[in-house]
């Protein structure tokens, strides 16, 4: 199956943004990666199984492209994480301070954090997007859960554990 | 109570995508025959987004020359090093001023590979330009013309064409929202030529 892509744009353009700069930390990266992505989906030749199916492709593709940036030589204009936060409305103090705290983790728990608790991906959903072990995302996840417990304590919870 | 996951997404829930994307993506949409030039067109302005709005210090040790682009309507000299990994430094006078700017960008070709731009072909990428005054009037630039747009802007959004030399130049406006203005520009109209205002 194919959805047109103007009707997935308005519906993940968003998420991909997330999980795009969840990888790169940079807003005009992130727009890049998810710009790419979606010509990438226009223009290949393949069928999906299903729009979950689709999603879990643009979310890859996305991450994959936002990888890519940060190995080249655009990544060296990044924007530091303060300005940025300086230009996003967030609704409580609590929600900033978690959003830098994740955006501090290493790369490779930022986005399987961000695969679990945003985009409410199962761990065994997570190795298949990212082409990594169940016992690999399992480890990072339990990790980042550390990382955050430690800075943000109470405003942490044990509850996924 | 709020779980980690209703936590986590209200706090990620402020990341928005710039509206840059949904032009871009429309665009190829209806101009499926240019669609191995937007890519191209789409990174080089990137590039520039990402770094033509401050000036930052650079080791000029690279290859240096010097080209004639266009800045806000004006011909400049423009200082060019070439730093060695695709990406150049532009260094131009303005209001009595240096500015300093980086970028750099490919074009994709045919067959999907890809080729470096060179510095002037960079340059010229800044030739065409929208940017807010600061007594808030809206300028299209494009190479040595300048027009005020800001009564045409309608809700952040406009259409319009100018001539180049005889020939139509179609710009698909738009405020991205972030205190600047994405647009695309084609020699063919995107949607009905009535659309567009000729200034």
């Amino acid at each position: 199956m194919r959805i047109e892509t103007e009707i997935l744009m308005k519906k993940y353009k968003d998420s991909l943004f997330a999980a795009a700069y969840s990888v790169c930390r940079n807003p005009a990266d992130a727009d890049d990666a998810v710009q790419d992505t979606l010509i990438q989906y226009h223009t290949i030749d393949k069928q999906f199984e299903s729009e979950q199916h689709i999603r879990a492709w643009l979310l890859r593709v996305a991450i994959n492209k936002a990888k890519n940036i940060t190995t080249s030589f655009w990544r060296r204009q990044s924007v530091p994480l303060e300005d940025y936060m300086e230009t996003l409305a967030f609704e409580t103090a609590e929600a900033g301070s978690l959003f830098e705290q994740v955006m501090k983790l290493p790369e490779k728990y930022r986005i399987v954090i961000h695969l679990f608790y945003y985009e409410d991906y199962a761990i065994r959903e997570i190795a298949d997007i990212l082409h990594v072990s169940e016992s690999s995302v399992k480890v990072r996840l339990m990790r980042g859960r550390k990382l955050l417990k430690k800075v943000l304590k109470e405003e942490w919870d044990d509850d996924d554990q | 109570m709020m779980t980690n996951k209703e936590k986590y997404k209200q706090a990620f829930s402020v990341l928005h995508a710039s509206n840059d994307i949904s032009m871009e993506v429309n665009k190829m949409k209806k101009t499926k025959k240019s669609f191995h030039i937007r890519p191209a067109v789409a990174a080089c302005i990137a590039a520039f987004l990402l770094c033509g709005m401050t000036a930052y210090a650079v080791d000029l040790g690279g290859i240096r020359e010097v080209v004639q682009s266009w800045f806000h309507g004006k011909q400049v000299a423009v200082d060019v090093t070439d730093n060695g990994d695709g990406g150049y430094t532009f260094s131009y006078e303005e209001d009595g001023e240096t500015q300093e700017v980086g970028g750099g960008g490919v074009a994709i070709n045919e067959d999907g590979t890809t080729t470096a731009l060179s510095a002037k072909e960079v340059a010229d990428q800044m030739a065409v330009d929208i940017s807010r005054d600061d007594d808030g009037s809206v300028w299209l630039y494009y190479y040595d013309q300048s027009f005020n747009i800001t009564d045409y802007l309608e809700k952040g959004i406009c259409k319009v064409a100018i001539s180049d030399k005889g020939k139509m130049v179609y710009f698909d406006i738009e405020d991205n929202g972030g205190g600047g203005y994405a647009f695309s520009q084609s020699k063919d109209p995107t949607g009905a030529k009535e659309d567009y205002t000729v200034i």
